[in-house]
């Protein structure tokens, strides 16, 4: 079995994790974790430009590497904001696709699914696919999933927290209820998580501080790039139901009697 | 591209760039202001007045006394 290529708006990947690029100490770190796991698909903020002077900007950068870049509407508390971030977003990247990110607070970055909602509907309506950030309520993913967005992606925990994924429970039922693409996003911490999320049947997994801040980013990005194909796969493979007493994996047939 | 803190006069405007002031001549297009400011014009998006400007606006997109102008770019963030 291979991994199938997922859709998400007008993006096809092959490859099932999403690198989110901050956090990065340097571009090149970038560049070695995207070349380490495979990735196709990369996400970055919009944020006043600065002149680089003779150094390459991030932009060149990853056109240069040839993968899809996928804006983020990060640092908005309001629909507004986050309305015209992604318009913003779609005239420098000449792309349709947008994560939308709205924010709570600064101190938790929780979404704020009220000005979540309305500013998914609206993008919707002006043309955008929407992947959108929320909560792991698996009722409100369904909520969005009835505006319009191309992809439900629940956090495992808060942003940057590394804490994996806390309610394995509400993932799982989502992906009951969302049968757009289920990404999850933030949370990870490691390799086990992203497979964890794969197992319960997410879709593709976004991972940035877990990679970007890890001792060795490259070597992170590959490591969890395996375990989403490994979740993937063993989530399609079927494991066998969990019991409360031991089940005996060798036959008694032919057992000498000693 | 003068020194900002001169009073706008006929032949100069004052306008907000990115949150810094900066006085342009005149009758300055969006799309010339990013030639002065030797920005790249791939890769940005502007807006004008917290409305965005799309790209083939840019030329004919005269800057006035007062405007606030950003220019932005991807940067890193997950």
């Amino acid at each position: 079995m291979q991994v199938e290529p997922l859709k998400l708006g007008s993006y096809v990947i092959n490859n099932r994790l999403i690198l989110g690029t901050g956090g990065a100490m340097s571009h090149e770190t970038i560049a070695e974790s995207i070349a380490a796991s495979g990735t196709e698909l990369v996400t970055v903020a919009i944020r006043r430009i600065k002149p680089t002077g003779s150094g390459q900007s991030l932009y060149d950068m990853l056109r240069g590497l040839k993968v899809q870049i996928l804006p983020n509407t990060a640092g908005c508390f309001t629909a507004k904001e986050a309305i015209i971030t992604a318009e913003l977003a779609r005239e420098a990247l000449e792309t349709n696709v947008v994560k939308l990110e709205v924010i709570a607070d600064d101190k938790t970055l929780l979404p704020q699914p009220l000005e979540l909602i309305d500013a998914a509907e609206e993008l919707v309506s002006r043309g955008f696919f929407v992947l959108a950030y929320t909560n792991d309520d698996p009722i409100f993913g369904r909520n969005l999933q009835s505006v319009g967005v191309s992809a439900v992606m629940p956090l495992g925990a808060p942003i940057g927290t590394g804490l994996g994924v806390r309610n394995p429970h509400n993932i799982a039922l989502m992906r009951e209820l969302v049968t757009i693409p289920l990404v999850l996003d933030a949370g990870i911490g490691t390799a086990s998580d992203a497979a964890l999320a794969m197992e319960l049947g997410c879709d593709a997994v976004l991972a940035a501080t877990s990679i970007t801040r890890a001792d060795s980013p490259a070597v992170m990005a590959r490591a969890i790039s395996l375990a989403i194909e490994a979740g993937y796969l063993a989530h399609r493979a079927g494991r066998v139901p969990k019991r409360h007493l031991a089940l005996a994996s060798t036959s008694d047939e032919g057992r000498a009697d000693l | 591209m003068e020194n900002p803190a001169k009073k706008a006069d006929s032949e100069n405007v004052t306008i907000l760039v990115n949150g810094e002031a900066k006085l342009v001549r005149a009758g300055t297009s969006l799309d010339e202001l990013l030639d002065i400011l030797n920005l790249p014009k791939v890769g940005v998006a502007a807006a004008l007045d917290a409305e965005v400007v799309h790209r083939r606006m840019w030329p004919e997109t005269i800057l006035t006394e007062g405007h606030k102008v950003e220019i932005l770019t991807i940067a890193q963030g997950g």
